[in-house]
């Protein structure tokens, strides 16, 4: 940016800014630019000769407060919105983006975006599938929320957040404690070069609490967060937190300092959702996504363990396993009315009985075994491109909880987020949950510490007996899931029950733990 | 904008960003994709509390918004004590970083390059995963001070890291440039290329001291660790080697070999960099070692108020003096040793005398009586650049580089030393 320009920006401003200041709680949300520059961009990409396009504008708002112990550690408050646009020309496919500042000539820009789509047919040509795009079209959609969080004011955000992170301190043993809110709104309009014109708004929060205890004569360190993940919804999932999850909380991290560590041996491990969700995110679903299967996730080659024809026939998981994927789920982040891509949402099956029958594919990348289109971005500044949906672990009538630690006769169950790593190709894992209890004789018993459970993935989904019942699924969000594979940007959720796997290898992780 | 925001201190950033990068995976492109992207960050001070809100939305209702919010954050942020004022005005010239306009590069240059970088890999039968990034960017900074400092850039990035079908040879390396004339992808992947092929059947070498090689790229990602602690924060928060246990520094003493000098100048003719930090503190020229003699380190702005010093801008390029052999001939002057191209996840283990730990990587050979004899299986190293500076026995011709994490322009020699540590073998491929 030239001196001159910034000193413009300045100058167009100042009028703007002499108008008196007011204190804001939240200020109105509203989609500002015309939907005729997407339309611009669409017809100045068909007629430099796009084959398909489309265009989207994308305004991102969010905010995220921290306090850590009573003080406001650090509070945000971003509002940024951008167009961007894909093309498929001459067999490739590209994407560009602008912010709102200084648009660029729409012709250039689309003449840059062909440009980019030859370059990318220039190593290997890819057929345009027309299937399922939403054409000649106007419609709308947005998450269901009861309460708009940006209507609530800070300091009420802050007093909310402030209770929480101090609730736990009167405990000298737990010195540490943080409560964070997330909340993000995403505002996109997309129009394509069939006539469709979407407006969607999402809306997710994300409130989570963490306390730190101490136990210096043992030279322990033992950490509890929250249980509650993000959520598609507004201040009412908020509302729903209640004093007695922090009070159980600090009653197990306390009770974890106290237990006695495990000694390594196989056992029948009850799998709380809590932990399950993370299992299912980090070991099972990137080896969905087709970039690992053709083997482009930037891995070593060697050693995958599904390729593209592993669809259709490769079993996965014991047949106690069925895993779809659901784009209409209430509360889910990947929930949506139309993908970016402007396909509608859609469900069904990824992995049918243990057997693997789809995968999670998208425009960008051949793929020719059966599988699910699902594009999509967080952030106008992304290229939309391939991402996993909302999963969901089927489950029918089955026990509850309780029934399934009654049908162990010596194991364990495993609760909390902790924490899961991978060896690059993701055949084996190693996890470490925040919390265990041994079972003796179908009831639970005494908490236990410093265990982790290693073995390779295929032995760990077909040792899994039963998932508990319907009811008792919760759903889980993952907002950041680059922590799982990096080729992911966008969110989606995972609805699990409990579940129950048979003879498991479970290592002492004593010396690594203090 | 600054004289019409209502607060003590004004303090504003103005970046601009458009790239275009093309994205390949296994030999084959991905989604490429441009971006043109510009966006701004406000941070106030009122009194003892401070706030800082960021956005790209420049239309005037937006920017009022923008203004109202941060006052109102502000409001209600915690008072903090020690801050420093925001820069003064300083004058600041523009270094030479500018060519060029993503937007000038033409698409044919953009499909030769990758082409021609994909062909060089396919016809050695390997594959490649890595992109190819063209960014013009820009950043101002300007404060209710007087302070307005401006510095417009270009960069070329060639990121590449090949693998052989069976995934047991791999070599990785990176090109930046100023300027899409000098940028040849290809020649980077021949580079990689030809590491990676010769790379082959390594064998097992007892891990030991041994007296190694390092060529400039490995050596810059040791030295960006040590560089970093170079820094009078890191030093009181015993963060860095510089410390001595009666919490003074190092500074004045001799601690390396007399041959060793490291300096910086954003203003360097062959190696340009930014002038100016993000927080808007003019980067002099320093030497921060003299002939093996500690002679400066920088000091956070927070640091020099409460020291009621001048700030000492961290560098934003790294020279060091060398000899006049290129590799080729440090490597027909060495008996024996061992030569290092990279690292995988080498960090710092010990703040104290910056010991390192990490595994060779991408390329890790024998060298006897003046030649490559053989590929070796990587080991784990573990060993402080300390030594290494102190120890070296040549130090070759200095050649541009950086460290293989992200693009720190530096110009370092490859070096030779004696007895470097390497603790067990590493299994890294």
């Amino acid at each position: 940016m030239k001196r001159r320009t910034f000193i413009q920006i300045s100058g167009t401003t100042a009028g703007l800014l002499l108008l008196p200041r007011s204190t804001l709680g939240a200020y109105s949300h509203s989609l500002g630019p015309p939907e005729n520059t997407l339309s611009d961009m669409v017809d100045a990409a068909v007629s430099a000769g796009a084959r398909y396009c489309d265009a989207r504008y994308h305004l991102h708002r969010s905010q995220i407060i921290q306090l850590r112990k009573e003080n406001t550690h650090s509070l945000s408050d971003t509002s940024e919105g951008g167009f961007s646009m894909r093309v498929y020309y001459d067999g490739g496919w590209s994407s560009v983006c602008f912010s709102e500042r200084d648009p660029p000539n729409l012709r250039a820009l689309a003449k840059h975006a062909l440009a980019m789509a030859s370059v990318n047919a220039a190593t290997a040509r890819m057929d345009f599938d027309e299937s399922n795009r939403v054409k000649n079209m106007r419609a709308s959609w947005e998450t269901p929320v009861e309460i708009d969080p940006f209507s609530i004011p800070l300091e009420e955000k802050i007093e909310f957040l402030r209770e929480i992170a101090t609730a736990p301190l009167v405990n000298p043993q737990i010195p540490y404690s943080v409560a964070n809110l997330f909340q993000h709104r995403h505002d996109v309009r997309f129009v394509n070069s069939y006539d469709a014109h979407l407006q969607q708004t999402f809306m997710n929060v994300y409130k989570n609490f963490a306390v730190t205890a101490f136990d210096t004569a043992n030279r322990l360190m033992d950490s509890r967060s929250s249980d509650r993940e993000a959520r598609g919804g507004g201040w009412e999932i908020v509302q729903q937190y209640s004093s007695s999850e922090m009070r159980t909380a600090i009653q197990e991290v306390m009770a974890k300092q106290k237990a006695d560590s495990l000694s390594s041996g196989r056992f029948d491990i009850v799998v709380d959702s809590t932990v399950l969700w993370d299992l299912i995110s980090d070991t099972l679903l990137p080896h969905l996504d087709p970039r690992r299967m053709l083997e482009r996730d930037g891995v070593r080659p060697g050693g995958r363990w599904l390729t593209p024809d592993s669809v259709g026939s490769k079993r996965l998981a014991s047949e106690a396993l069925t895993l779809g994927w659901d784009n209409t789920m209430a509360g889910g982040l990947a929930t949506c009315g139309w993908d970016d891509a402007g396909r509608p949402a859609s469900s069904g099956t990824l992995i049918d009985r243990g057997v693997l029958i789809n995968a999670v594919a998208s425009d960008e990348i051949e793929f020719a075994t059966p599988h699910v289109q699902f594009t999509r971005t967080s952030s106008w500044r992304l290229p939309a491109q391939c991402a996993m949906p909302n999963v969901i672990v089927e489950s029918r009538e089955g026990k509850n909880l309780q029934q399934l630690i009654a049908s162990v006769e010596n194991g364990l169950l495993i609760r909390g987020k902790g924490s899961i790593v991978t060896n690059p190709q993701r055949t084996l894992f190693r996890a470490r949950p925040q919390l265990g209890w041994r079972i003796r004789n179908g009831e639970r018993q005494e908490m236990l510490r410093d265990f982790e459970i290693e073995l390779p993935v295929d032995q760990f989904w077909n040792s899994l007996v039963e998932v508990s019942s319907a009811r008792e699924i919760q759903v889980a969000g993952e907002l950041f899931p680059d922590r799982v594979f990096a080729l992911w940007n966008q969110p989606f959720s995972v609805a699990a029950p409990h579940a129950l796997f048979h003879n498991v290898p479970v290592y002492s992780s004593k010396e690594t733990m203090r | 904008m600054i004289n019409l925001i209502e607060a003590d201190e004004v303090f504003i950033q103005l970046r601009s960003v458009n790239a275009s990068t093309l994205p390949f995976a296994n030999n084959h492109a991905s989604l490429p994709g441009s971006i043109r992207d510009d966006s701004m960050s406000i941070s106030i001070r009122d009194g003892q509390r401070f706030g800082t809100i960021t956005g790209n939305r420049f239309d005037d209702a937006s920017l009022r918004r923008m203004v109202e919010q941060l006052t109102y954050i502000t409001k209600l942020m915690p008072e903090v004590e020690g801050e420093p004022p925001f820069p003064d005005f300083t004058l600041v010239l523009e270094a030479p970083l500018f060519t060029e306009s993503d937007e000038q590069i033409d698409s044919r240059q953009r499909l030769f390059w990758l082409t021609h970088l994909l062909d060089i890999v396919r016809e050695a039968d390997l594959r490649a995963t890595g992109s190819i990034t063209t960014t013009d960017s820009s950043l101002s900074v300007a404060t209710s001070h007087g302070l307005f400092l401006h510095q417009a850039a270009t960069l070329m990035e060639g990121e590449l890291r090949v693998y052989s079908a069976d995934g047991l040879q791999t070599a990785q390396g990176k090109q930046y440039r100023r300027s899409s004339n000098s940028f040849d992808p290809a020649s980077l992947a021949r580079r990689v290329v030809d590491t990676c092929i010769a790379w082959k059947n390594p064998m097992e070498v007892t891990p030991e001291r041994t007296t190694s090689v390092f060529t400039a790229t490995a050596l810059a990602d040791m030295l960006l660790h040590l560089l970093r602690q170079f820094s009078s924060e890191a030093v009181a928060e015993e963060r860095s080697f510089l410390r001595r246990l009666d919490g003074s520094t190092f500074v004045g003493s001799k601690m390396f070999d007399e041959r060793i000098t490291l300096r910086s100048d954003p203003f360097e003719q062959e190696l340009p960099s930014m002038p100016f930090t993000q927080d808007g503190v003019e980067v002099r020229p320093t030497t921060w070692v003299k002939n093996g003699v500690i002679s400066a380190m920088s000091i956070s702005r927070r640091e020099a108020y409460r020291l009621r010093r001048e700030p000492v801008a961290v560098p934003t390029n790294l020279l060091m003096d060398g000899g006049t052999d290129n590799l080729e001939e440090l490597i027909q002057g060495t008996e024996r040793a061992l030569l290092v191209n990279g690292f995988a996840q080498l960090g710092v283990v010990d703040h104290s005398n910056c010991l390192l730990s990490g595994s060779t990587r991408d390329g890790l050979f024998l060298i006897e009586n003046g030649r490559i004899v053989s590929a070796v299986k990587n080991l784990l190293l573990r060993e402080t650049p300390l030594y290494l500076l102190k120890e070296v026995l040549s130090l070759g011709r200095p050649e541009e580089t950086s460290p293989s994490g992200s693009y720190f322009p530096m110009k370092l020699p490859p070096i030779r030393v004696k007895d470097v540590l390497y603790t067990q073998a590493s299994g890294v491929i």
